[in-house]
């Protein structure tokens, strides 16, 4: 069985088309990127997907591990297995990190019919995470992401991805806002926590970040939907010859 | 109205007389009454908060606790102190409490304290009060019954939060009037803890001045929770006098009552002087809620905070007025003002009024108002991580109101209005 | 630093006021004083219809029964309204076919206040309507507007030519009701500027009035009325004057816009009346009620406006959010110097679905002035997915001023989001140090920052008015900040 098929997925926003027949399977075990110019609705499917208010799909299907994601609350997706590291993630004031983490832990574990977690091994988990994506103990102590930098801000991602160890992982733009050795470093992580049972789409606008973490699958997207796709190769060819080129030779 | 306390003053005078002697007060509070009447939503400072109904109403007063039964609040939650001192309908439930320490603090019953010690409680009673401002201070001059008193001399520390509380259960229309004094001579610290609370069938209506007395150099926190039924009034009033270099903190958590009114008077009146006034609320049902703060800075140099947060859903209604007054040679002077609030229900209203009047040049003020509702984004985010939207909602309001009590030192104290919060937040 | 300070404000403080000529023309003044007689005189002067009559009687009835406000933060002495004349008219008003016919006394008047009939009309495309005194003197560039069937012409006019939109709309946004100063203008006003935009006609020239108060012991009681009809569009500018004079006039003027669906109407103030000497004395009372209502979906409405001028200015351009979809701004820039009064604002009542308003308030002291904004924004139950946001900030020139700020934020349901910021201060310091590390003087650096701090402001008037505006800033300024 597929992880997630998406089949001609139409999506507005504000009576907008911006998604025009969007479609993309994704197996256990790949890394797919999507690339393409800006505005042509990469964030969208993004959004979509993990089911923002006012993204309005008009048409098609999107299949998680066999079930209708679409059909799903913002957050069942969620619990189900699939993450999105935002490409600007929100401040939010007064939720400590630690009493977010332990919150979030804990709906998921109830999710999958466990008891909360207990004290120590949340410690532990939060421990060997933070260690893995590199990021200190003065940005767990305070509230999330507020005052973070852009860089803290996605690591920050990075470190609730491994604590939570999703199916589908979605990256928008992880590498805006991280200087080189931070993206290494990040890069770095994501490679050691795939495996052949998980799954990353990364949605990226240059071909640096593929350098790092090296997808098995690339595709252009172009007005709403996928317009050449092929292996790693193609993020090169595309650095070489340029969004226009490759997009006319099609 | 004023003919039924009139009435009522002069049928009750001797027993008013024994209570505490403040024959000269008393008489003039019920000649500013008369003067000036209950205030009404046509005056400025009244406008958001509606008298009308509850005044039809005729309050008797009382002398005595006609039960005098252990309070229930001061118990609970597992806040204790060393010193407490409990308030049942406004009486002080031990009879003439009044704990004299070594080190000549005097804390208890304000009837106790004008007992023993006369003329430290009439050098400072009405003196921060200004001039009884309205009907309800005026009142409140009149018809005061007891209240707390706290006498901390020179050089002093009490090195644990002192516990006042107040529990009203009285289902018969009766009146409240409280006056609290709290004297910090120079270079004294202390810390009161304050719990108000009300059972559902109390008919109470509480009319409270506070007078806090701030000496150089000397620093006062009082943290208060209210935590009333839908069904009580309480007005409260508290004047702050402040000596140069002293420090005031002013917490006030607010969970429910029908309605409530709190008027903060703050004068700074010496240099290097610095007032801190927060306050959270969370409001749902008919709840109302008027929160007013003054701040004068009468002198140069010094630094004032307000920083309010409030949620409303259901009908509640709710306001703040924050008010700052920098005088002419107030120069260096350093205010800013908060208040931010989210709006749950299509019900609910609250009006937000953050006045500055500025008459010096060197000075940095700001302010900042809003009304919304929760962050979209913020929801967003929580909810792609697996939280409910029901967890997520109460997670965001409880961090949101919180935010106004994060300088709360007392982590006891802190701990508690949390779980108050958070525990309102959920029926929300 | 506190000497440079001192003296800069000294010389702008000893700043004499600019446009303080009188203009000799033998005037027609009504006797002083105000009862029915005087209002049925205006109305019979003027040649008006019974409906006005009635309507003028009708306010002055209600009048006196009202009381001035006293809410304001403004000292107001106490005005004799049977003390002033009511209505003054250069005699024997010729209807002028052009502009030679005007008297030569009069185009100097406009020449010197900068606002040459015949220049502007040929250099810059504005309709100029002039309000001299009460009456309005000459409405310029009729042809062009007339073949878009736009209506510009001085309420005279218009309550003679157009009595059925007169009808329609007068006191529709601003009831004779609504306050003391509305109610004295209802039933006394004299003249002012008419304008109509029909259906879908995007006016192509900034219409245009200026107002100038010349005679003495007069008041001045101009009413404006603003109709842009379905999508239409209007720019509208507003510049005022008036001559030294020890004693107080007073101008008690109404404005009142409506925007039909999707129309837009820009109106921008340069209020430049005589602010009185640096004791203090004299000046003109301003007293004015300006409002707007976006009436239908999606319309506009912004005001901009550059106080400088007035002994006391009480004024609240305010717009009512009906329409959905509506927007409304408010862009003002206050300057009160010497003993000047300003208690300003604006409100924004937003009553339809994600209506939405902006508050920009720019507020500078100098002096012994005291200057407040007061505004008030409420969102009421229907005006869903409303948003408000609203920056008030005050600039403190000189130990003796004063800066207020009274927002009013009111919000009756849950979609709505209001946001209200505030600041008020001096000119910092390391600002200010920074300049001069480049080399500019104190006066040249408080110049620059005071431009910058109202910037954002000036940037929304009209092209031909924004350099006027800056001008005058700049004059008001002069001495003070370069």
């Amino acid at each position: 069985m597929k992880l997630i098929e998406i089949k001609n997925l139409h999506v507005n926003i504000d009576d907008k088309e911006i998604l025009k027949g969007f479609d993309l399977d994704i197996n256990r075990g790949e890394v797919h990127a999507i690339m393409g110019p800006n505005g042509t609705g990469k964030s969208t499917l993004a959004s979509a997907l993990v089911g923002k208010p006012d993204y309005e799909v008009t048409a098609g299907k999107v299949i998680f591990k066999g079930k209708d994601l679409l059909e799903m609350e913002i957050e069942e997706r969620a619990l189900e297995g699939l993450f999105l590291a935002f490409q600007y993630p929100v401040e939010i004031p007064g939720v400590s990190m630690i009493n977010f983490m332990k919150t979030v832990v804990d709906a998921r574990r109830k999710h999958n019919n466990e008891d909360p977690i207990s004290p120590v091994d949340f410690l532990n988990l939060v421990k060997k995470s933070s260690k893995l994506v590199g990021i200190n103990d003065k940005m767990k102590g305070r509230a999330v992401n507020e005052g973070f930098s852009g860089g803290e801000k996605k690591k920050n991602e990075i470190f609730q991805m491994a604590m939570l160890q999703p199916d589908l992982a979605i990256l928008d733009e992880l590498d805006s806002g991280l200087d080189i050795d931070s993206l290494k470093h990040v890069a770095e992580a994501i490679n050691k926590l795939r495996n052949k049972n998980n799954a990353f789409l990364i949605i990226t606008h240059y071909q640096r970040l593929l350098d790092y973490i090296v997808p098995d699958y690339v595709h252009i997207m172009n007005d709403g939907k996928i317009v050449k796709s092929g292996g790693k190769e193609l993020a090169m060819e595309l650095e070489s010859m340029g969004y226009d080129d490759i997009m006319s030779k099609n | 109205m004023i003919d039924f306390y009139n009435r009522l003053f002069n049928s009750k005078k001797e027993e008013l007389e024994t209570q505490i002697l403040l024959k000269n007060i008393r008489k003039q509070g019920l000649k500013d009454f008369g003067r000036i009447g209950f205030p009404n939503i046509k005056m400025e400072k009244w406008k958001n908060f509606n008298t009308k109904a509850f005044l039809k109403n005729q309050y008797e007063i009382c002398f005595e606790d006609k039960d005098n039964k252990l309070d229930f609040f001061s118990k609970i939650n597992g806040l204790e102190s060393p010193d407490t001192i409990v308030f049942h309908n406004g009486h002080c439930s031990y009879n003439m409490q009044l704990d004299e320490y070594k080190n000549g603090v005097i804390f208890g019953s304000i009837k106790a304290a004008a007992a023993k010690y006369p003329e430290l409680v009439l050098r400072y009673f009405n003196k921060a009060n200004k001039q009884n401002l309205n009907g309800f201070n005026a009142l409140n001059s009149a018809f005061v019954q007891d209240g707390f008193f706290l006498f901390v001399p020179k050089n002093t520390n009490i090195d644990f939060p002192v516990l006042v509380t107040n529990s009203y259960d009285d289902d018969q229309y009766h009146m409240a009037n409280s006056r609290n004094i709290v004297i910090l001579e120079q270079n004294s610290n202390c810390e009161i803890v304050q719990i108000e609370s009300s059972t559902s069938y109390c008919n109470t209506f509480s009319n409270n001045i506070t007078e806090l007395f701030i000496g150089e150099n000397s620093t006062l926190s009082l943290n208060k929770l209210q935590k009333y039924s839908g069904k009580s009034i309480d007005i409260e009033s508290t004047f702050a006098i402040q000596e140069k270099k002293s420090t005031f903190h002013n917490n006030i958590t607010i969970i429910g009552g029908n309605k409530l009114r709190n008027d903060v008077h703050i004068k700074l009146n010496g240099k290097n002087c610095f007032a801190d006034v927060n306050g959270a609320f969370v409001l749902d049902d008919m709840n109302e809620v008027d929160n007013n703060v003054y701040i004068d800075h009468a002198k140069a140099d010094c630094d004032s905070n307000q920083n309010f947060r409030g949620v409303l859903d259901d009908k509640a209604k709710g306001a703040f007025t924050g008010y700052v007054l920098v005088r002419q040679d107030s120069q260096r002077t350093n205010a800013y003002q908060s208040n931010k609030n989210i709006v749950l229900s299509d019900d609910a209203s609250m009006s937000t009024n953050p006045f500055l009047e500025i008459y010096a040049d060197d000075v940095k003020c700001s302010h900042g108002a809003s009304v919304g509702n929760l962050d979209a984004n913020a929801m967003l985010y929580l909810q792609t991580r697996g939280i409910q939207k029901d967890k997520a909602k109460e997670l965001l309001l409880s961090a949101f109101v919180l935010e106004a009590l994060k300088g709360v030192k007392n982590t006891k104290f802190k701990e508690i209005v949390s779980k108050e919060i958070e525990n309102k937040i959920l029926k929300v | 630093m506190e000497q440079v300070k001192n003296k800069v404000i000294d010389e702008f403080a000893n700043k004499d006021y600019e446009f303080g000529f009188t203009t000799d023309i033998e005037m027609e003044l009504a006797p002083k004083g105000l009862n029915e007689d005087i209002v049925r005189y205006i109305s019979d002067k003027k040649g008006e219809p019974q409906w006005m009559l009635d309507y003028r009687l009708k306010a002055y009835r209600y009048w006196l029964t009202m009381k001035m406000p006293n809410w304001s933060h403004l000292k107001i002495p106490k005005i004799d309204y049977q003390d002033l004349s009511y209505f003054a008219a250069p005699k024997d008003m010729p209807k002028y076919e052009s502009l030679d016919e005007v008297d030569p006394e009069l185009i100097k008047t406009f020449n010197k206040l900068g606002i040459p009939l015949e220049e502007q009309k040929r250099l810059t495309g504005i309709a100029v309507d002039a309000v001299f005194d009460s009456v309005s003197v000459k409405t310029t560039f009729q042809e062009t507007l007339k073949e878009l069937d736009i209506i510009f012409c001085s309420m005279s006019d218009a309550i003679k030519e157009h009595p059925d939109l007169v009808k329609k709309y007068i006191g529709s946004v601003v009831p004779h009701t609504d306050n003391y100063y509305a109610a004295l203008n209802a039933a006394v006003f004299s003249d002012g500027s008419f304008c109509y935009i029909p259906k879908g006609v995007r006016c192509p020239v900034e219409l245009s009035t200026y107002f100038r108060i010349n005679t003495a012991g007069t008041g001045q009681f101009e009413r404006t009325l603003i109709v842009a009809d379905d999508d239409s569009y209007v720019s509208y500018l507003e510049g005022c004057t008036a001559p030294q004079r020890d004693e107080n006039q007073l101008h008690a003027a109404v404005v009142e816009i409506i925007a039909e669906n999707n129309s837009e109407v820009k109106y921008s103030t340069v209020q430049n009346w005589y602010p009185g000497n640096k004791e203090g004395k004299g000046g003109i009372y301003n007293f004015v009620t300006k409002r707007a209502i976006c009436k239908g979906n999606g319309s506009k409405v912004s005001w901009t406006q550059v106080e400088t001028g007035s002994a006391i200015t009480w004024k609240y351009p305010s717009t009512i959010l009906k329409g959905d979809d509506s927007i409304a701004e408010f862009y003002s820039v206050a300057v009160t110097n010497n003993h000047q009064q300003a208690d300003t604002g604006s409100k924004m009542i937003h009553l339809g679905k994600n209506s939405k308003s902006t508050i920009v308030s720019k507020g500078i002291s100098i002096g012994q002035s005291q200057n407040t904004y007061r505004g008030m924004v409420k969102f009421g139950k229907n005006a869903h997915n409303s948003r408000n946001h609203s920056q008030c900030d005050s600039l403190l020139m000189g130990d003796r001023c004063g800066a207020h700020t009274y927002p009013y934020i009111k919000v009756e349901n849950n979609t709505g989001i209001v946001e209200h910021e505030a600041t008020t201060s001096k000119i910092a310091d390391d600002q200010l140090n920074y300049l001069k590390q480049r080399g500019l003087d104190e006066e040249q650096a408080v110049s620059l920052l005071v431009n910058g701090y109202a910037k954002e402001v000036l940037k929304q008037l009209p092209m031909e008015f924004a350099a006027e505006a800056t001008k005058l800033l700049s004059i008001s300024m002069e001495g003070s900040v370069g």
